[in-house]
């Protein structure tokens, strides 16, 4: 998401799904919206029932497609070209958002003169280094320009999302790969302050004619994306490119307002972050931000997905997007990391309060302001954690054990055929899961892998609870989180997965509890007390069964915060805090997670229960949304720079002049009571540097970042490069692909790179409505397996003609990585496109089957390879080369590993009269 | 499901190609001689869940029925030359009838609850009249039995009845006669109704069916009693019966024409395929063609003259059969057929 | 013990084989459903939800080939079936290729062949006005299957009797909207007074036809020449058999009096014959 975080902030869906109804204009982009959000797909079919036009551009014609006004057939890959020709149109013809434009975005800051565009460099940006394939974005001078009286050298500004190459090699700026995510958005290295490369108030040219502000740079930038250009690289016609930007121009403006959604279909690329930034300059420049019936919607797909990354399961963050701190100097001492990490200028000048917060919610009593809150006690990151170079060291035998928490890496990791060598290459391997998976059963079932005498990985499989089976709050894909309940209890040994992380917590402190060795003092001192104060009841009033269950609410409540100096008469316990604006950096408040904070409020009150409809349409009682509440991010953006609603018909926040204060329907993303003229003195520092007319309050100097001055690790502005695996040259640039990207090379990952005559054809893969990801969801219920109940491949019947393939006949697809069989789906859904005057064929793999559960097929990840985009180390699932043929392919998974059962359940209802049982149950009745 | 469970070699583009901005207008392809589009050929209509045991039990039903009937006219207006015809036409209806109900059972998908079907009079179903009318003609043909039973018995016995025994027999042949005929007519023609009465294409409200069936079934029992009368009692007087077998095979004729004409290109599945045998050398051949030419066969002697009639008989009585089994069976293609049911479909 | 015996062999209660008055009645509206498949997204929860309210058997894992259908029709076992018609003209020109997806349901016909042609009154227009099929008056005769003109009935080789959607006879008791409906992602399938869901149709159709969606039209919504309206109807946007559906579903019962009428003629004409040959003895 770091897309989203460099254009407005915080990396996270800007708006909410049901707000969608609200549209003019809709272009999905990127994703399958109807297929894999089938209940959020609602409310685009609703903006269409009030008129509003659905685009949907996408390689195959799709369900979504079908349900478009308009659907636009482009290469995978082609998505930059794409939306940067439109960016183009918008310009060349004048039909950007003026006002908005000036004053929300940075379109009138001077950039450092230094700075060089691909325009000159040949693709690349000032700043490269072809040793390393990194850009330092001090010496490529991505900086804003500075007052003339503080003019300083500034030194590297790279972006922080990343975790570098998998090589682990030295460099000047310390190992790679250990760069965490950090603060969303804004982007320097943590070997300088954060704050270096942007200023509250940098120098502008408001007349837009300056050579080096933003806008012309922007200008020149996509100068070169027309439209004739566009269609030759995606493979559509001009028209086409021109008929989409019209309907986003038409429905743009005070007025109107459009709306993009995207999911994976841009996310795995080598430039999906960079694809994202696009749409936010387009949308920043439409001023279509902040907006209802506006935004740019990021569907994130697996259930709370989007939790795990604010409370952050990743290895290189903190809960509520604090970095992990590094092994390196500048982070030795709180100090230090406040500094090279915080912002002097806007929201994130309360860095501090948040960290000391964390570190008072995990080492309580053992945090004082004496010990540095004991900041040493955080592990520092020495390498790159995410999964593929890790896997990639799996498999290369450097790691003993793993721990398997609901994923199915044999099956859903790109390259699958890796990820499953990494597990046999294990000591011992835990799988708690639903179902035997085929990261569970790879010892046994493989029909790609050696025998099972051949494996050393001990297997150990706990069954975990499912949904229903716990308490818990699922983070939906727009930043709202929603508790369920336990209904009942788990049968047999299922266990909650916080049951199993909690109590193996428990055990670990037991074992050290006497241990004086230093290293262990923080498990010693780490607050781990969840326990139930009072019985553990089932809604139906029964006692549960499970012993050791912790208490979800008390763990809801630690993330929440508390006040540790004041207690509340009704508890005796500390005071929760209201919200994170009540945080202090002095250890007087304790928070597991910032951006959470006012989701507990008050002892009963849970606000993640809420489940209240109200006359307001944003339903604020629904859930809660962090931060604060709010549904559209950056809302004092939907009022114009006076405060005044941009229109009657777009209506959402506005100042209210008598109140002196921002209302509307919405929580106000702004301080409360700071009216639009406010304008901030030239020292001022925190959030009094951010002006009463600059919406984006996260960013240091409150402006939408159409040039992003930290940049991404792959420039301050998105570039049109081919996939790592093309069969197309770059025609835009002589530099062919992402220089920035990051290979793991070697026999079990060969990559063919491009172009390539061997291997001819795109492939991009999806999902079908019918199955979930890797399949154990759903490819162990014979009543969704008999929707979709083998695994296929959509081809065109030009492409299946010319290689003599049958439809419903098997083929076979070959990539550097591996080769799979499935059944031809010959539709004209897929066309064969005009690249560039060549003829280039695109097939479509799904990636749901796997030799496990009661269907079996090939596995369309032993296609995908382990590439990596700079910023957050992801793959390049959705656009690689392969060739194909006719018949099948050798040992492929044919033998399903669970028989087939008609009914997934049946077990009569029980205390139900047979009179009432299920209709057509079909028993022999007498 | 029955029909097939292969992968449609047919890309899924062709599912349905046609473009249909007029809706309710003929297909563009139906407009031209070519097929109306179908939906990747997936049946649009349900075959019968049938087998065997129906077209069975439609032929013995019917057959029964005419025997009955025949035997009851012999007796009334016979005049006491055909005594043996009524023997052997009684004893013929009993024998098709006992394994009728039999069959009905086995067919049902719940054979325990084959009474579920008396537990209602709706004579707008078919097949409830049936099972009704069913259960009247039994009791017909029991009377008849006991008939036969008493006049057994008061053979060779030399004292003329009494009066009032006379009056009471007079009275139960009445009863038999009045009831049962008209019952056994029903029984006849009602199941060539209840396949008139579905969606099938091939019967779908065909008026052809009942007289058909109906005509048939005397037919057969003409035939099942000449073959009875062979066996038992070559000698016996038994002209009208065949002259009845001789005019039923000719409504027969008549009917079924009306029957494939009415049907039209429908009947396909009957006249071509796999049951094409049972109609053209079965039905027609064995049950219409050949019986007719035995009988106008130039033979001398009494014994040759015995032998063709058998054989004409058993021929006659095998037609009935294939006619039943060729109608009934062929309506599983016909269902199958999606072509055949949008035909049926078809605005007219 | 005796217990099975009294209720197999008692008389069947009229009320039990009543056909409801329909529309008529005040008191209580038919309900059914509009399926407007120009909403269609194809997602098949519909089928899923049927599947698992009613815990039907899934119909076995086959690949049909018949583009996203895998289920090909309705049965005993599948009560929603959603079909997909794909028709992509060979250039891919927008104006002529689209992709349609319909999710098919038993009609609930006002006058349902099925239930005038059951013989034990099993099938019934139930107080919602739906064709409902008592599973346990059903003897599995397959009467049924061969009378509906849409190949909706199926009869299971589980418990040998006749199956169908029941309109989720058991959720409209507990004012509950039917499994299907619920699941709708896009309100494709609508549920509700059969009067209001045909006006709202009809205003949809014109909404449709004024966006230039030309092709909308109504199948089932109002009586034909032939046929009686149906409680579930449907919007398509092609003609009937690209979703495998009858021009012009006909009526079996028609015409059956006549029909009887024409073969007892045909038995009494013989009957009269024969009577007299056997009152000449056969003499020619
Ligand atoms: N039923 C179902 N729903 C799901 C899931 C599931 O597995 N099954 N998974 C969930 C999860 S985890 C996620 S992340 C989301 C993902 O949701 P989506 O991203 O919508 O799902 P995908 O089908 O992977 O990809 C979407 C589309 O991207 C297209 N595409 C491929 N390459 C390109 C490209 O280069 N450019 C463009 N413009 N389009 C391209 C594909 O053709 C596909 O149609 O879905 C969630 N919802
Ligand atoms: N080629 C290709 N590959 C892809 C993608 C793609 O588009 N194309 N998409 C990628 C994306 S976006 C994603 S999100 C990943 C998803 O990949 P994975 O994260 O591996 O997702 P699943 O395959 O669904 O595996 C999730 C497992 O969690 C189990 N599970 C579910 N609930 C619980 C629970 O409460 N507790 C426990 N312990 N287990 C549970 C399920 O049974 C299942 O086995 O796949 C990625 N892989
Ligand atoms: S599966 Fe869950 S998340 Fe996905 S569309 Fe359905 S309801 Fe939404
Ligand atoms: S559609 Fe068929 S099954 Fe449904 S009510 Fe009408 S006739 Fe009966
Ligand atoms: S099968 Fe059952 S429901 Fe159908 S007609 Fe026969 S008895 Fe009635
Ligand atoms: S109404 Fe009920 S029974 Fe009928 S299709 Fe819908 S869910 Fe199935
Ligand atoms: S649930 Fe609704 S949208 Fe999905 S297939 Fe069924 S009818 Fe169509
Ligand atoms: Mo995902």
């Amino acid at each position: 998401m770091p897309g989203l975080g460099a254009s407005f902030g915080r990396g996270a869906a800007t708006t909410y799904q049901q707000d969608l109804a609200n549209s003019d204009c809709i272009l999905i982009m990127g994703s399958n919206m109807a297929e894999a959000h089938p209940v959020g797909f609602r409310w685009p079919m609703k903006a269409k029932e009030k008129g509003a036009k659905l685009i949907h551009v996408d390689p195959r014609f799709t369900r979504t497609s079908a349900l478009a006004d308009l659907y636009v057939g482009i290469r995978a890959g082609s998505d930059i070209a794409f939306l940067g020709g439109i960016i183009n149109y918008v310009l060349t013809h004048e039909r950007w958002f003026k006002e908005y434009v000036l004053h929300y975005t940075n379109a009138a800051v001077l950039i450092d003169e230094g700075f060089q565009d691909t325009e000159d460099l040949g693709g690349l940006f000032s700043g490269y280094d072809p040793k390393t394939r990194e850009y330092d974005a001090a010496q490529g001078h991505w900086n804003y320009q500075r007052p003339p009286d503080q003019e300083t050298q500034q030194d590297s500004s790279e972006g922080e999302q990343g975790q570098g190459t998998g090589k682990q090699q030295k460099s000047r700026r310390g190992r790679k790969g250990v760069h965490g995510y950090g603060l969303m958005g804004g982007a320097t290295a943590h070997l300088q302050p954060k704050s270096a490369s942007t200023e509250a108030q940098p120098p502008e040219d408001p007349t837009l004619q300056a050579p080096n502000c933003v806008f012309q740079i922007l200008r020149r930038h996509y100068a070169r994306y027309t439209p004739e250009k566009v269609a030759a690289i995606c493979g559509c016609t001009p028209e086409q490119l021109v008929e989409v930007a019209e309907l986003l121009c038409a429905n743009s403006g005070p007025e109107r307002t459009s709306a993009i959604c995207y999911a994976v279909g841009w996310t795995q690329h080598t430039t999906g972050v960079e694809i994202i930034r696009t749409a936010g300059i387009l949308q920043l420049l439409l001023g279509n931000m902040g907006r209802p019936g506006g935004g740019i919607m990021a569907l994130r797909g697996h259930a709370s997905i989007q939790g795990s990354t604010d409370i952050s399961t990743l290895y290189d963050l903190l809960p509520g997007y604090l970095p992990q701190p590094i092994a390196d100097p500048n982070h030795e001492k709180l100090d230090d990391y406040v500094q090279y990490e915080g912002l002097s200028t806007g929201y994130w000048a309360n860095f501090r309060k948040f960290i000391v917060s964390l570190l008072k919610a995990w080492y309580g009593e053992a945090a004082t302001p004496e010990n540095d809150f004991h900041f040493d006690w955080l592990p520092r990151i020495d390498g790159d954690y995410s999964q593929l170079p890790y896997f990639q060291q799996m498999a290369q035998g450097q790691v003993k054990g793993y721990f398997l928490f609901g994923q199915n890496p044999g099956g859903g990791g790109p390259n699958a055929r890796l990820h499953r060598a990494g597990l046999r290459n294990l000591d011992w391997l835990v799988v708690l899961d639903w179902f035997e998976t085929e990261s569970a059963v790879f010892w046994k079932s493989d029909p790609t892998g050696p025998q099972p005498s051949q494996i050393k990985t001990e297997v150990f499989f706990l069954p975990a609870a499912g949904a229903p089976e716990k308490d818990g709050s699922f983070t939906n894909t727009q930043r709202v989180l929603q508790w369920h309940d336990q209904a009942v209890d788990p049968p047999g040994d299922c266990r909650s997965d916080a049951w199993f992380v909690y109590n193996l917590g428990k055990r670990l402190k037991r074992l050290y509890a006497d241990s004086t060795d230093p290293k262990d003092a923080p498990l010693q001192n780490l607050t781990w007390d969840y326990d139930y104060d009072h019985p553990h009841l089932l809604p139906d009033g029964s006692l549960s069964r499970i012993e050791g269950e912790p208490d979800m609410e008390k763990i809801l409540q630690e993330i929440n915060g508390f006040n540790l100096q004041e207690t509340d008469p009704r508890t005796g316990k500390p005071r929760l805090l209201s919200g994170f604006s009540e945080c202090k950096d002095d250890g007087s408040t304790a928070c597991g997670c910032w951006i959470y904070s006012g989701v507990f409020p008050e002892p009963s009150r849970n606000r993640a229960r809420d489940r209240k409809i109200t006359q307001n349409p944003v339903q604020p009682e629904w859930g809660y949304a962090w931060p604060h509440n709010r549904r559209i991010m950056y809302n004092r953006a939907s009022a114009d720079p006076q405060g005044r609603p941009w229109s009657e018909r777009k209506k959402y926040i506005w100042w209210d002049e008598e109140k002196r204060q921002w209302t509307g329907y919405d929580t106000p993303d702004f301080e409360p009571d700071k009216p639009p003229d406010y304008r901030p003195a030239p020292d001022a520092k925190g959030m009094a540097a951010i002006a009463g007319d600059k919406p984006f309050i996260m960013k240091p100097d409150g402006r939408g970042w159409l040039f992003a001055p930290g940049g991404t690790k792959d420039g301050p502005l998105p570039v049109h490069y081919e996939p790592v695996e093309s069969p197309v040259p770059n025609t835009l640039y002589p530099q062919q692909d992402n220089p920035t990207a990051r290979y793991f090379e070697g026999p079990l990952n060969a990559l063919a790179h491009t172009p390539e005559s061997e291997y001819p054809i795109i492939a991009t893969t999806f999902r079908l409505t019918e199955h979930y990801l890797s399949g154990p969801m759903s490819r162990f219920n014979s009543w969704l397996n008999e929707l979709q109940p083998e695994m296929f491949i959509e081809i065109s019947p030009e492409l299946a003609a010319e290689k003599g393939i049958e439809h419903g006949g098997w083929m076979t697809v070959i990539s550097p990585r591996g080769e799979i069989e499935a059944r031809a789906m010959v539709t004209r859904r897929l066309q064969p496109l005009v690249v560039e005057g060549r003829t280039i064929h695109q097939i479509g793999v799904p990636f749901h089957w796997g030799f496990a559960g009661e269907t079996a097929g090939s596995i369309g990840n032993d296609l995908t390879s382990l590439v990596a985009d700079p910023n957050v180390s992801m793959h390049e699932a959705k656009a690689f080369a392969c060739q194909v043929r006719a018949g099948r392919a050798p040992n492929q998974p044919t033998q399903p590993t669970k028989p087939y059962a008609p009914w997934p359940t049946r077990e009569p209802v029980p205390d139900t009269p047979p009179s009432a049982q299920p209709e057509g149950q079909l028993r022999r009745t007498t | 499901m029955s029909d097939s469970t292969r992968i449609s070699r047919r890309p899924a583009l062709e599912g349905s190609t046609t473009w249909q901005p007029a809706p309710g207008e003929r297909t563009a392809h139906a407009g031209k001689e070519q097929p109306a589009p179908t939906y990747y050929d997936v049946p649009m209509l349900k075959p019968p869940v049938w087998k065997w045991e129906i077209p069975s039990y439609f032929f013995l039903g019917g057959l029964s029925a005419g025997a009955f009937v025949l035997s009851r006219l012999a007796a009334r207006f016979g005049k006491g030359r055909y005594r043996e015809v009524t023997q052997a036409g009684t004893a013929v209806a009993a024998a098709a009838l006992a394994p009728c109900p039999l069959l009905l059972i086995r067919d049902l998908g719940d054979p325990k609850r084959f009474h579920f079907m008396l537990r209602v009079f709706k004579p707008q179903s078919p097949m409830n009249l049936g099972a009704w009318t069913l259960m009247a003609y039994s009791g017909a043909v029991t009377l008849a039995a006991m008939q036969e039973w008493l006049l057994g018995r008061r053979k060779g016995r030399a004292r003329r009845d009494s009066l009032p025994a006379r009056v009471a027999g007079d009275a139960l042949s009445a009863a038999t006669d009045g009831l049962g005929i008209p019952v056994a007519l029903l029984l006849g023609g009602y199941t060539g109704v209840l396949l008139s009465t579905t969606s099938t294409p091939l019967w779908a409200r065909n008026p052809w069916l009942g007289p058909l069936f109906s005509a048939s079934a005397l037919g057969a029992g003409a035939e099942a009693i000449n073959l009875a009368l062979s066996a038992k009692a070559p000698d016996a007087a038994r002209e009208p019966v065949e002259q009845v077998g001789q005019a039923a095979r000719l409504a027969e004729a008549v009917t079924l024409g009306g029957f494939l004409a009415s049907a039209g290109s429908l009947a396909a599945p009957l006249t071509q395929g796999k049951y094409a045998p049972h109609l053209w050398g079965g039905a027609i051949g064995a049950g219409l063609l050949l019986p007719t030419l035995l009988e106008n066969a130039p033979v001398g002697s009494q014994k040759t003259r015995r032998w063709v009639r058998i054989a004409g008989a058993a021929l006659g009585l095998a037609g009935g059969l294939a006619l039943r089994w060729a109608i009934t069976q062929a309506g599983h293609p016909s269902a199958s057929d999606p072509q055949a049911a949008r035909k049926a479909s078809r605005k007219t | 013990m005796l217990e099975p015996l009294r209720t197999a062999f008692r008389l069947v209660r009229p009320e039990e084989i009543a056909i409801v008055e329909r529309d008529g009645d005040g008191q209580r509206p038919t309900m059914g459903f509009f399926t407007d498949t120009t909403l269609c997204i194809g997602c098949k929860a519909c089928e899923v939800a049927c599947k698992q309210w009613n815990q039907l058997p899934s119909d076995g894992l086959r690949f049909t080939g018949h583009s996203y259908d895998n289920t090909r029709h309705l049965s005993e076992t599948t009560w929603r079936h959603v079909a997909f018609v794909e028709q992509i003209a060979p250039d891919r020109s927008r104006d002529r290729s689209r992709w349609l997806m319909m999710s098919d349901v038993c009609k609930h016909c006002q006058e349902a062949p099925c239930q005038e042609a059951c013989p034990t009154g099993a099938i019934l227009h139930n107080e919602f006005g739906d064709v409902y099929v008592q599973p346990d008056i059903c003897n599995g005769c397959g009467y049924c299957i061969v009378a509906c003109p849409f190949g909706v009935l199926g009869r299971s080789e589980i418990d040998g009797h006749a199956h169908k959607c029941t309109l989720c006879y058991d959720r409209q008791k507990g004012d509950m909207v039917p499994a299907c409906a619920k699941a709708c992602p896009t309100d494709s399938i609508q549920f509700g007074s059969v009067e209001e869901l045909r006006a709202k149709a009809r205003q949809r159709v014109e909404d449709l036809h004024a966006r230039g969606q030309t092709e909308a039209y109504l199948y089932g919504a109002d009586a034909t020449a032939e046929y009686s309206p149906l409680n579930a109807f449907f919007l398509l946007t092609d003609h009937p058999n690209a979703y495998n559906l009858p021009e012009a579903p006909k009526k079996p019962v028609k015409g059956m009096s006549a029909r009887y009428g024409f073969s007892l003629l045909a038995g009494v004409a013989l009957t009269a014959l024969s009577a007299v040959f056997f009152a000449q003895g056969g003499r020619r």
